[in-house]
């Protein structure tokens, strides 16, 4: 009977696996103009377009495990000086390896406010609107002037913090998918497909490109 | 491929009518190992070209089979505008 209660009490976290993690860095670029790029929902997906190669195999080969291939703003909305969109966001794994199903592309749906007066962005995952592979998203974006921990030329310190619900049951779907096409040893497939390692360091790619864009 | 034969004998007719084809059988010899050459050279052409042809339509064939899926997935999760305000209200956002 207890361990049928824990299940029921704890089957909720059984299906996801949390990542977090966090971003600072200090840029030669203002906190304006980092601000305007960070709130260009559209071009979100020409940051990574050259992929994420997470899997190295030598010095010069690489597989690029994941790409943005859609950032399509659903709704906006401006009131004084904040901006709340809604904006669809569509991953694509293993392109260049695999030809996954359409359904089996990470995609979730974001409620995003930038306050241009604060230099703030945050964005969460709404989870009323379809979503797959990912149960919960968190972004918090803050720009501040640059500190102690910059170099005199820095004009600003960027300072990132985001935090995921990756979905076990769809992530392991993409993944018996996938290693099926590609027909790799096991331990490569492990290693390749250990959700919580890659979509950490996807993130913190992806916001690398995304400062440097 | 059918045509480029035809087109190369029609190339070796013309030839004949204007007598480029030399007389001697030495150099009938080399004009045939020369055009033999070309028609190699063709064949291999022809038959790059038809591989090319083949992969692009597969490309155009998977491409169309991919915008299918993907309206398909648009139609399956398309939004209720009425959900999207309603979320946008809830933020704190009139419509």
């Amino acid at each position: 009977m207890n361990l049928l209660l824990s299940l029921i009490f704890f089957s909720p976290f059984l299906f996801a696996t949390n990542i977090q993690g966090s971003y600072n860095k200090c840029s030669d670029q203002s906190q304006q103009a980092l601000f305007d790029k960070f709130s260009k929902f559209e071009s979100y997906h020409e940051i990574d377009k050259d992929g994420f190669k997470y899997f190295k195999l030598t010095k010069k080969i690489s597989l690029n495990v994941m790409d943005m291939i859609d950032s399509k703003v659903i709704k906006e909305i401006k009131k004084d000086s904040v901006t709340t969109t809604i904006l669809y966001i569509r991953l694509r794994p293993l392109p260049n390896q695999t030809t996954l199903a359409a359904k089996m592309y990470p995609r979730f749906h974001l409620l995003c406010k930038s306050n241009m007066k604060a230099l703030t962005l945050s964005c969460n995952l709404v989870k009323k609107l379809p979503h797959y592979a990912l149960d919960d998203f968190n972004l918090e974006v803050k720009l501040s002037e640059n500190d102690s921990t910059c170099k005199k030329r820095d004009l600003s310190k960027i300072e990132i913090t985001y935090k995921a619900d990756i979905n076990d049951q769809d992530y392991e779907e993409i993944k018996a998918e996938s290693a099926d096409q590609m027909n790799f040893p096991q331990v490569i497939v492990d290693r390749l497909f250990n959700a919580r390692s890659f979509f950490e360091k996807y993130w913190k790619n992806f916001f690398e490109e995304w400062q440097k864009s | 491929m059918k045509q480029l034969l035809y087109i190369l004998f029609l190339f070796l007719i013309s030839c004949g009518d204007t007598g480029t084809v030399a007389d001697s059988s030495e150099d009938m010899a080399r004009e045939i190992k020369l055009l033999r050459e070309s028609l190699e050279k063709i064949s291999a052409l022809a038959e790059k070209m038809t591989e090319d042809y083949d992969s692009l339509k597969e490309g155009l064939i998977e491409g169309e089979e991919e915008r299918t899926e993907d309206e398909e997935i648009e139609a399956d999760e398309e939004l209720n505008p009425d959900l999207i305000d309603d979320i946008l209200e809830e933020s704190g956002e009139t419509k």
